[in-house]
Protein backbone atom coordinates (compact mmCIF):
# COMPACT_ATOMS: atom_id res chain seq x y z
CA UNK A 1 0.00 0.00 0.00
CA UNK A 2 1.36 3.42 -0.82
CA UNK A 3 0.17 6.94 -0.22
CA UNK A 4 1.51 10.39 -0.82
CA UNK A 5 0.91 13.17 1.60
CA UNK A 6 2.33 16.25 3.19
CA UNK A 7 3.61 16.03 6.73
CA UNK A 8 1.87 19.18 7.77
CA UNK A 9 -0.60 18.44 10.48
CA UNK A 10 -1.97 19.56 13.79
CA UNK A 11 1.36 19.19 15.56
CA UNK A 12 3.44 20.94 12.92
CA UNK A 13 5.29 24.11 13.72
CA UNK A 14 7.11 26.72 11.70
CA UNK A 15 10.11 25.59 9.69
CA UNK A 16 13.44 26.02 11.38
CA UNK A 17 15.54 28.90 10.22
CA UNK A 18 18.09 28.53 7.47
CA UNK A 19 20.83 28.88 10.05
CA UNK A 20 19.51 25.99 12.07
CA UNK A 21 19.57 23.70 9.06
CA UNK A 22 22.78 25.04 7.55
CA UNK A 23 24.78 22.16 6.23
CA UNK A 24 22.08 19.64 7.01
CA UNK A 25 19.86 19.94 3.98
CA UNK A 26 21.39 18.46 0.88
CA UNK A 27 19.72 20.56 -1.77
CA UNK A 28 20.87 24.14 -2.12
CA UNK A 29 18.24 26.48 -3.46
CA UNK A 30 18.56 29.78 -5.31
CA UNK A 31 16.05 31.06 -2.79
CA UNK A 32 18.72 30.84 -0.13
CA UNK A 33 20.67 33.63 -1.77
CA UNK A 34 17.54 35.71 -1.65
CA UNK A 35 17.16 35.08 2.08
CA UNK A 36 14.28 32.67 1.68
CA UNK A 37 14.27 29.55 3.83
CA UNK A 38 15.35 26.46 1.85
CA UNK A 39 12.83 23.84 0.94
CA UNK A 40 12.50 21.23 3.67
CA UNK A 41 14.19 17.92 3.11
CA UNK A 42 11.75 15.48 1.46
CA UNK A 43 11.51 12.13 3.17
CA UNK A 44 9.88 8.83 2.25
CA UNK A 45 8.81 6.69 5.22
CA UNK A 46 8.65 2.90 4.86
CA UNK A 47 7.19 1.07 7.85
CA UNK A 48 4.29 -1.35 8.15
CA UNK A 49 3.23 -0.25 11.65
CA UNK A 50 0.68 2.52 11.90
CA UNK A 51 1.76 3.70 15.34
CA UNK A 52 5.38 3.89 14.30
CA UNK A 53 4.48 5.85 11.19
CA UNK A 54 2.40 8.17 13.35
CA UNK A 55 5.44 8.99 15.48
CA UNK A 56 7.80 9.39 12.56
CA UNK A 57 5.42 11.69 10.71
CA UNK A 58 4.80 13.75 13.82
CA UNK A 59 8.45 14.09 14.78
CA UNK A 60 9.61 14.88 11.25
CA UNK A 61 6.76 17.30 10.66
CA UNK A 62 7.41 19.17 13.88
CA UNK A 63 11.09 19.47 12.97
CA UNK A 64 10.30 20.95 9.57
CA UNK A 65 10.90 17.98 7.33
CA UNK A 66 8.41 17.02 4.64
CA UNK A 67 7.12 13.46 4.58
CA UNK A 68 6.40 13.05 0.87
CA UNK A 69 5.21 9.46 0.95
CA UNK A 70 4.40 6.43 3.04
CA UNK A 71 4.94 2.80 2.06
CA UNK A 72 4.31 -0.37 3.97
CA UNK A 73 5.96 -2.90 1.66
CA UNK A 74 9.07 -3.13 -0.47
CA UNK A 75 7.40 -2.86 -3.87
CA UNK A 76 5.57 0.31 -2.91
CA UNK A 77 8.77 1.73 -1.41
CA UNK A 78 10.70 1.24 -4.64
CA UNK A 79 7.82 2.59 -6.71
CA UNK A 80 7.44 5.72 -4.57
CA UNK A 81 11.18 6.31 -4.47
CA UNK A 82 11.19 6.21 -8.25
CA UNK A 83 8.27 8.58 -8.57
CA UNK A 84 8.96 11.03 -5.74
CA UNK A 85 12.78 11.02 -5.67
CA UNK A 86 12.99 11.91 -1.96
CA UNK A 87 16.16 13.19 -0.32
CA UNK A 88 16.11 10.33 2.17
CA UNK A 89 14.19 7.13 2.85
CA UNK A 90 13.45 5.98 6.40
CA UNK A 91 13.35 2.20 6.07
CA UNK A 92 12.20 -0.49 8.47
CA UNK A 93 13.69 -3.96 7.99
CA UNK A 94 10.62 -6.12 8.45
CA UNK A 95 7.89 -4.96 6.13
CA UNK A 96 4.51 -6.17 4.98
CA UNK A 97 4.92 -8.71 2.19
CA UNK A 98 7.66 -11.16 1.35
CA UNK A 99 10.49 -8.71 0.58
CA UNK A 100 12.31 -7.03 3.42
CA UNK A 101 13.62 -3.51 3.84
CA UNK A 102 17.24 -4.42 3.13
CA UNK A 103 16.33 -5.64 -0.34
CA UNK A 104 14.19 -2.58 -1.00
CA UNK A 105 16.91 -0.23 0.26
CA UNK A 106 19.54 -1.91 -1.92
CA UNK A 107 17.35 -1.57 -5.01
CA UNK A 108 16.56 2.07 -4.23
CA UNK A 109 20.26 2.85 -3.75
CA UNK A 110 21.31 0.98 -6.89
CA UNK A 111 18.60 2.29 -9.21
CA UNK A 112 18.03 5.83 -7.98
CA UNK A 113 21.10 6.66 -5.89
CA UNK A 114 18.88 7.44 -2.90
CA UNK A 115 20.17 6.25 0.45
CA UNK A 116 18.15 4.84 3.30
CA UNK A 117 18.28 5.48 7.01
CA UNK A 118 17.35 2.21 8.64
CA UNK A 119 14.87 2.55 11.51
CA UNK A 120 14.49 -0.89 13.00
CA UNK A 121 14.53 -3.03 16.11
CA UNK A 122 16.82 -5.48 14.28
CA UNK A 123 20.14 -4.29 15.62
CA UNK A 124 22.12 -7.53 15.70
CA UNK A 125 25.48 -7.58 13.96
CA UNK A 126 24.32 -10.02 11.30
CA UNK A 127 21.51 -7.73 10.15
CA UNK A 128 23.70 -4.64 10.21
CA UNK A 129 26.28 -6.41 8.09
CA UNK A 130 23.58 -7.43 5.64
CA UNK A 131 22.44 -3.82 5.24
CA UNK A 132 25.87 -2.67 4.11
CA UNK A 133 24.93 -3.72 0.56
CA UNK A 134 22.44 -0.84 0.58
CA UNK A 135 25.14 1.70 1.53
CA UNK A 136 22.93 2.90 4.41
CA UNK A 137 22.87 6.54 5.47
CA UNK A 138 22.67 5.45 9.09
CA UNK A 139 20.82 3.54 11.73
CA UNK A 140 18.19 4.53 14.29
CA UNK A 141 17.40 1.62 16.61
CA UNK A 142 13.85 1.09 17.83
CA UNK A 143 12.45 2.00 20.24
CA UNK A 144 13.52 5.55 19.43
CA UNK A 145 12.71 8.89 20.99
CA UNK A 146 11.96 12.07 19.08
CA UNK A 147 15.46 13.41 19.73
CA UNK A 148 17.13 10.19 18.59
CA UNK A 149 15.14 10.03 15.37
CA UNK A 150 15.83 13.64 14.48
CA UNK A 151 19.50 13.30 15.30
CA UNK A 152 19.69 10.28 12.98
CA UNK A 153 17.83 12.05 10.17
CA UNK A 154 19.96 15.18 10.39
CA UNK A 155 23.16 13.18 10.42
CA UNK A 156 21.97 11.15 7.42
CA UNK A 157 21.09 14.27 5.44
CA UNK A 158 24.39 15.90 6.31
CA UNK A 159 26.38 12.81 5.43
CA UNK A 160 28.39 12.21 2.26
CA UNK B 1 74.48 -72.11 23.53
CA UNK B 2 74.45 -75.20 25.68
CA UNK B 3 71.04 -76.79 26.25
CA UNK B 4 71.70 -76.78 29.99
CA UNK B 5 72.21 -73.04 29.90
CA UNK B 6 68.99 -72.62 27.98
CA UNK B 7 67.15 -74.77 30.49
CA UNK B 8 68.38 -72.50 33.29
CA UNK B 9 67.36 -69.47 31.28
CA UNK B 10 63.82 -70.77 30.85
CA UNK B 11 63.67 -71.67 34.55
CA UNK B 12 64.15 -68.04 35.60
CA UNK B 13 61.25 -66.81 33.43
CA UNK B 14 57.98 -66.29 35.31
CA UNK B 15 55.81 -66.63 32.25
CA UNK B 16 55.25 -69.82 30.26
CA UNK B 17 58.08 -70.25 27.75
CA UNK B 18 58.92 -72.84 25.11
CA UNK B 19 62.11 -73.56 23.24
CA UNK B 20 61.15 -74.82 19.79
CA UNK B 21 63.26 -76.14 16.97
CA UNK B 22 63.08 -74.85 13.44
CA UNK B 23 60.76 -77.63 12.35
CA UNK B 24 58.41 -76.87 15.23
CA UNK B 25 59.51 -79.56 17.66
CA UNK B 26 59.34 -78.50 21.27
CA UNK B 27 62.78 -78.89 22.83
CA UNK B 28 62.21 -77.44 26.28
CA UNK B 29 59.25 -76.11 28.30
CA UNK B 30 59.55 -74.35 31.64
CA UNK B 31 57.35 -75.10 34.64
CA UNK B 32 54.75 -72.38 33.95
CA UNK B 33 54.40 -73.70 30.38
CA UNK B 34 53.87 -77.24 31.64
CA UNK B 35 51.25 -75.99 34.09
CA UNK B 36 49.53 -74.11 31.30
CA UNK B 37 49.46 -77.19 29.10
CA UNK B 38 48.48 -79.44 32.01
CA UNK B 39 51.04 -82.00 30.86
CA UNK B 40 54.26 -83.48 32.28
CA UNK B 41 57.51 -82.60 30.60
CA UNK B 42 57.61 -85.99 28.94
CA UNK B 43 54.38 -85.26 27.03
CA UNK B 44 55.67 -81.95 25.78
CA UNK B 45 59.36 -82.22 24.94
CA UNK B 46 59.89 -83.78 21.55
CA UNK B 47 56.36 -83.17 20.32
CA UNK B 48 55.42 -80.90 17.48
CA UNK B 49 54.04 -77.55 18.50
CA UNK B 50 51.24 -78.05 15.97
CA UNK B 51 50.09 -81.03 18.03
CA UNK B 52 49.96 -78.97 21.19
CA UNK B 53 48.31 -75.98 19.54
CA UNK B 54 44.60 -75.41 19.07
CA UNK B 55 45.33 -73.08 16.18
CA UNK B 56 45.34 -74.46 12.60
CA UNK B 57 48.76 -75.92 11.62
CA UNK B 58 49.26 -73.27 8.97
CA UNK B 59 48.80 -70.51 11.58
CA UNK B 60 51.40 -72.18 13.80
CA UNK B 61 53.82 -72.52 10.91
CA UNK B 62 53.37 -68.87 10.03
CA UNK B 63 54.10 -67.85 13.61
CA UNK B 64 57.24 -69.99 13.69
CA UNK B 65 58.39 -68.64 10.35
CA UNK B 66 57.99 -65.08 11.58
CA UNK B 67 59.85 -65.81 14.79
CA UNK B 68 62.69 -67.54 12.89
CA UNK B 69 63.19 -64.43 10.83
CA UNK B 70 63.85 -62.11 13.72
CA UNK B 71 66.25 -61.92 16.62
CA UNK B 72 64.02 -59.37 18.30
CA UNK B 73 60.64 -60.29 19.70
CA UNK B 74 57.88 -60.80 17.16
CA UNK B 75 54.42 -60.45 18.59
CA UNK B 76 51.70 -62.91 17.66
CA UNK B 77 49.11 -65.15 19.22
CA UNK B 78 49.03 -68.85 19.96
CA UNK B 79 46.21 -71.02 21.30
CA UNK B 80 47.35 -74.14 23.17
CA UNK B 81 45.32 -77.28 23.93
CA UNK B 82 45.58 -78.68 27.41
CA UNK B 83 45.48 -82.31 28.38
CA UNK B 84 41.85 -82.03 29.47
CA UNK B 85 40.83 -80.54 26.12
CA UNK B 86 40.65 -76.92 27.19
CA UNK B 87 42.12 -74.12 25.09
CA UNK B 88 44.31 -71.29 26.37
CA UNK B 89 44.68 -68.27 24.18
CA UNK B 90 48.07 -66.63 24.63
CA UNK B 91 49.91 -63.62 23.41
CA UNK B 92 53.22 -64.84 22.05
CA UNK B 93 56.49 -62.93 21.85
CA UNK B 94 58.98 -65.06 19.95
CA UNK B 95 62.38 -64.76 18.36
CA UNK B 96 65.34 -66.70 17.06
CA UNK B 97 68.23 -67.64 19.34
CA UNK B 98 71.67 -67.66 17.73
CA UNK B 99 72.74 -66.93 14.16
CA UNK B 100 71.11 -68.56 11.15
CA UNK B 101 74.26 -70.61 10.41
CA UNK B 102 74.55 -71.80 14.00
CA UNK B 103 74.53 -75.67 13.89
CA UNK B 104 72.11 -75.70 16.76
CA UNK B 105 70.00 -73.05 15.14
CA UNK B 106 67.53 -72.02 14.60
CA UNK B 107 66.13 -72.43 18.05
CA UNK B 108 63.09 -70.29 18.76
CA UNK B 109 62.16 -68.91 22.16
CA UNK B 110 58.42 -68.40 22.59
CA UNK B 111 57.33 -66.46 25.65
CA UNK B 112 53.61 -66.75 26.28
CA UNK B 113 51.20 -64.49 28.11
CA UNK B 114 48.02 -66.26 28.90
CA UNK B 115 44.61 -64.84 28.22
CA UNK B 116 45.65 -61.82 26.20
CA UNK B 117 43.37 -62.81 23.37
CA UNK B 118 40.46 -62.61 25.79
CA UNK B 119 41.77 -59.32 27.13
CA UNK B 120 42.20 -58.11 23.59
CA UNK B 121 38.62 -59.03 22.88
CA UNK B 122 37.51 -57.21 26.01
CA UNK B 123 39.60 -54.23 24.95
CA UNK B 124 38.09 -54.36 21.48
CA UNK B 125 34.60 -54.50 22.94
CA UNK B 126 35.45 -51.57 25.21
CA UNK B 127 36.75 -49.54 22.27
CA UNK B 128 33.61 -50.34 20.29
CA UNK B 129 31.46 -49.29 23.24
CA UNK B 130 33.50 -46.11 23.66
CA UNK B 131 33.13 -45.30 19.99
CA UNK B 132 29.39 -45.81 20.28
CA UNK B 133 29.35 -43.53 23.33
CA UNK B 134 31.36 -40.89 21.46
CA UNK B 135 28.87 -41.09 18.57
CA UNK B 136 25.97 -40.73 21.02
CA UNK B 137 27.70 -37.80 22.72
CA UNK B 138 28.34 -36.15 19.37
CA UNK B 139 24.69 -36.55 18.41
CA UNK B 140 23.63 -35.14 21.77
CA UNK B 141 26.06 -32.24 21.36
CA UNK B 142 24.74 -31.53 17.87
CA UNK B 143 21.20 -31.57 19.24
CA UNK B 144 22.20 -29.23 22.08
CA UNK B 145 23.92 -26.83 19.70
CA UNK B 146 20.86 -26.81 17.45
CA UNK B 147 18.62 -26.18 20.47
CA UNK B 148 20.93 -23.38 21.62
CA UNK B 149 20.84 -21.78 18.20
CA UNK B 150 17.06 -22.09 18.18
CA UNK B 151 16.89 -20.55 21.65
CA UNK B 152 19.13 -17.69 20.56
CA UNK B 153 16.93 -17.07 17.54
CA UNK B 154 13.79 -17.08 19.67
CA UNK B 155 15.42 -14.75 22.18
CA UNK B 156 16.41 -12.31 19.44
CA UNK B 157 12.88 -12.48 18.06
CA UNK B 158 11.47 -11.88 21.54
CA UNK B 159 13.72 -8.84 22.07
CA UNK B 160 12.75 -7.56 18.66
CA UNK B 161 9.07 -7.87 19.51
CA UNK B 162 9.51 -6.21 22.90
CA UNK B 163 11.33 -3.29 21.30
CA UNK B 164 8.67 -2.97 18.59
CA UNK B 165 5.90 -3.17 21.17
CA UNK B 166 7.53 -0.43 23.21
CA UNK B 167 7.67 1.71 20.07
CA UNK B 168 3.97 1.04 19.49
CA UNK B 169 3.24 1.93 23.11
CA UNK B 170 5.08 5.23 22.63
CA UNK B 171 2.92 5.82 19.55
CA UNK B 172 -0.24 5.17 21.54
CA UNK B 173 0.84 7.66 24.19
CA UNK B 174 1.76 10.20 21.51
CA UNK B 175 -1.70 9.81 20.04
CA UNK B 176 -3.16 10.37 23.50
CA UNK B 177 -1.11 13.53 23.86
CA UNK B 178 -2.35 14.81 20.53
CA UNK B 179 -5.96 14.27 21.58
CA UNK B 180 -5.73 15.46 25.17
CA UNK B 181 -7.64 18.65 25.77
CA UNK B 182 -7.00 19.38 29.45
CA UNK B 183 -3.47 20.58 30.30
CA UNK B 184 -3.35 18.19 33.27
CA UNK B 185 -4.19 15.24 31.06
CA UNK B 186 -1.64 16.32 28.48
CA UNK B 187 1.06 16.65 31.16
CA UNK B 188 0.21 13.26 32.65
CA UNK B 189 0.34 11.49 29.29
CA UNK B 190 3.55 13.30 28.38
CA UNK B 191 5.17 12.20 31.64
CA UNK B 192 4.01 8.67 31.04
CA UNK B 193 5.58 8.78 27.58
CA UNK B 194 8.89 9.93 29.06
CA UNK B 195 8.78 7.01 31.50
CA UNK B 196 8.14 4.55 28.71
CA UNK B 197 11.00 6.15 26.77
CA UNK B 198 13.24 5.48 29.78
CA UNK B 199 12.11 1.85 29.80
CA UNK B 200 12.72 1.65 26.07
CA UNK B 201 16.25 2.89 26.61
CA UNK B 202 16.81 0.17 29.21
CA UNK B 203 15.54 -2.42 26.76
CA UNK B 204 17.97 -1.25 24.11
CA UNK B 205 20.90 -1.12 26.49
CA UNK B 206 20.29 -4.47 28.12
CA UNK B 207 19.38 -6.58 25.18
CA UNK B 208 22.07 -5.36 22.86
CA UNK B 209 24.50 -7.37 24.93
CA UNK B 210 25.49 -11.00 24.91
CA UNK B 211 25.62 -11.24 28.68
CA UNK B 212 22.60 -10.07 30.57
CA UNK B 213 23.62 -10.45 34.21
CA UNK B 214 25.12 -7.02 34.83
CA UNK B 215 25.63 -3.73 33.04
CA UNK B 216 28.26 -1.01 33.48
CA UNK B 217 26.71 1.69 35.65
CA UNK B 218 28.68 4.58 34.12
CA UNK B 219 27.40 3.90 30.60
CA UNK B 220 23.91 3.23 31.83
CA UNK B 221 23.59 6.41 33.94
CA UNK B 222 25.03 8.52 31.11
CA UNK B 223 22.51 7.10 28.61
CA UNK B 224 19.55 7.71 30.92
CA UNK B 225 20.80 11.23 31.63
CA UNK B 226 21.27 11.93 27.93
CA UNK B 227 17.71 10.78 27.25
CA UNK B 228 16.28 13.26 29.76
CA UNK B 229 18.60 16.00 28.54
CA UNK B 230 17.40 15.53 24.98
CA UNK B 231 13.77 15.52 26.06
CA UNK B 232 14.04 18.86 27.88
CA UNK B 233 16.44 20.66 25.55
CA UNK B 234 17.90 22.89 28.24
CA UNK B 235 21.50 23.57 27.15
CA UNK B 236 21.85 26.18 29.88
CA UNK B 237 21.53 23.44 32.48
CA UNK B 238 24.69 21.36 32.77
CA UNK B 239 24.16 17.69 33.50
CA UNK B 240 27.11 15.88 35.07
CA UNK B 241 27.41 12.16 35.73
CA UNK B 242 30.24 11.42 38.18
CA UNK B 243 32.53 8.50 37.28
CA UNK B 244 31.78 5.14 38.82
CA UNK B 245 33.26 1.70 38.32
CA UNK B 246 30.16 -0.08 39.65
CA UNK B 247 28.22 -2.60 37.64
CA UNK B 248 24.47 -3.04 38.02
CA UNK B 249 22.56 -6.30 38.23
CA UNK B 250 19.85 -6.46 35.59
CA UNK B 251 16.79 -6.52 37.84
CA UNK B 252 18.02 -3.57 39.86
CA UNK B 253 19.18 -1.57 36.84
CA UNK B 254 15.69 -1.19 35.41
CA UNK B 255 14.42 0.26 38.70
CA UNK B 256 17.47 2.48 39.07
CA UNK B 257 16.95 3.77 35.53
CA UNK B 258 13.36 4.69 36.22
CA UNK B 259 14.32 6.35 39.50
CA UNK B 260 17.05 8.41 37.82
CA UNK B 261 14.68 9.35 35.02
CA UNK B 262 12.16 10.65 37.56
CA UNK B 263 14.68 12.59 39.64
CA UNK B 264 16.26 14.22 36.60
CA UNK B 265 12.85 15.01 35.12
CA UNK B 266 11.92 16.58 38.44
CA UNK B 267 15.09 18.67 38.50
CA UNK B 268 14.72 19.86 34.91
CA UNK B 269 11.07 20.72 35.46
CA UNK B 270 11.28 22.53 38.77
CA UNK B 271 14.83 23.51 39.73
CA UNK B 272 15.50 26.03 37.00
CA UNK B 273 12.34 27.98 36.19
CA UNK B 274 12.22 30.77 33.66
CA UNK B 275 15.27 29.61 31.72
CA UNK B 276 17.60 29.77 34.70
CA UNK B 277 21.08 28.30 34.47
CA UNK B 278 22.62 25.73 36.75
CA UNK B 279 23.90 22.19 37.06
CA UNK B 280 22.55 18.80 37.96
CA UNK B 281 25.00 16.20 39.29
CA UNK B 282 24.38 12.46 39.34
CA UNK B 283 26.46 10.10 41.46
CA UNK B 284 26.32 6.41 42.29
CA UNK B 285 28.11 4.64 45.13
CA UNK B 286 28.29 0.90 45.67
CA UNK B 287 29.16 -0.69 48.97
CA UNK B 288 28.67 -4.08 50.59
CA UNK B 289 25.37 -4.34 52.39
CA UNK B 290 25.90 -5.30 56.05
CA UNK B 291 22.76 -7.42 55.72
CA UNK B 292 24.30 -9.25 52.75
CA UNK B 293 24.56 -8.43 49.06
CA UNK B 294 25.15 -4.93 47.73
CA UNK B 295 23.82 -1.48 48.52
CA UNK B 296 23.63 1.17 45.79
CA UNK B 297 23.25 4.83 46.69
CA UNK B 298 22.11 7.14 43.92
CA UNK B 299 22.33 10.89 44.43
CA UNK B 300 20.88 13.59 42.21
CA UNK B 301 21.79 17.09 43.28
CA UNK B 302 20.93 20.39 41.63
CA UNK B 303 21.92 23.96 42.43
CA UNK B 304 18.55 25.32 41.41
CA UNK B 305 15.95 27.17 43.40
CA UNK B 306 15.48 24.50 46.04
CA UNK B 307 12.33 22.62 46.83
CA UNK B 308 9.30 23.50 48.81
CA UNK B 309 7.53 20.30 47.87
CA UNK B 310 6.84 17.66 50.44
CA UNK B 311 8.75 14.46 49.66
CA UNK B 312 5.52 12.62 48.99
CA UNK B 313 4.26 15.10 46.42
CA UNK B 314 3.75 14.12 42.80
CA UNK B 315 3.45 10.89 40.88
CA UNK B 316 7.14 10.89 40.02
CA UNK B 317 8.36 11.00 43.60
CA UNK B 318 5.73 8.45 44.59
CA UNK B 319 7.22 6.17 41.94
CA UNK B 320 10.73 6.78 43.30
CA UNK B 321 9.64 5.99 46.84
CA UNK B 322 7.82 2.86 45.71
CA UNK B 323 10.80 1.51 43.76
CA UNK B 324 13.14 2.24 46.68
CA UNK B 325 10.86 0.30 48.99
CA UNK B 326 10.64 -2.53 46.48
CA UNK B 327 14.42 -2.91 46.71
CA UNK B 328 14.59 -2.62 50.50
CA UNK B 329 15.94 0.91 50.35
CA UNK B 330 14.86 4.44 51.10
CA UNK B 331 14.36 7.82 49.48
CA UNK B 332 15.23 11.16 51.02
CA UNK B 333 14.99 14.66 49.60
CA UNK B 334 16.72 17.55 51.32
CA UNK B 335 17.94 21.07 50.72
CA UNK B 336 21.73 20.82 50.54
CA UNK B 337 21.94 24.61 50.86
CA UNK B 338 18.77 26.18 52.20
CA UNK B 339 16.78 27.85 49.48
CA UNK B 340 19.40 27.14 46.86
CA UNK B 341 19.69 23.49 45.97
CA UNK B 342 18.12 20.09 46.33
CA UNK B 343 19.73 16.76 47.02
CA UNK B 344 17.84 13.52 46.44
CA UNK B 345 19.27 10.27 47.77
CA UNK B 346 17.93 6.83 46.93
CA UNK B 347 19.33 3.60 48.31
CA UNK B 348 18.57 0.30 46.63
CA UNK B 349 19.63 -3.07 47.98
CA UNK B 350 20.44 -6.12 45.91
CA UNK B 351 20.77 -9.67 47.09
CA UNK B 352 21.45 -12.37 44.52
CA UNK B 353 18.41 -14.52 43.97
CA UNK B 354 18.46 -18.26 44.32
CA UNK B 355 18.51 -19.96 40.93
CA UNK B 356 15.09 -21.14 39.72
Amino acid sequence: MAATRSASGPGSRALPSAGFLAGLLPRASPDEAAGIAPAPARILVVDDDWFVRLQIERFLGCAGFEVVGIATDAAAAVSLADRLRPDLVLMDIRLAGPVDGVTAATEIADRFGIRCLFVSAHTDQGTITRTLAARPAGWVPKPFTEAELLQGVRAALAGP
Amino acid sequence: MAMEMLQRLLAVLDEPALLVGACGTVRLANAPALRLLGRPEGEVAGRSLQELAADPPEAVRTLLRRCAGSRTAVIGSLALSTADGATHSCRCRGGRLGEPDDPAAPLLLLRLEEGTRDRSQVLTRTIVALNAEIRRSKLAQDALEAALEQKGMLLRELHHRVKNNLQVLLGILLLGEQQAKAPEALAAIHDARLRVEAMALLQRLFYGKDRLERIEAATFLAEVARGVERAFRRPEVELRVLPTSATLPLDLASSLGLVLNELLTNAFKHAFPDGGTGAVTVGLALEPDPAGGERFTLTVEDDGRGTDAAPDAGTGLMLVRGLAQQHGGAFTIEAAAPGRSTRCTVTLRHRPRAPC
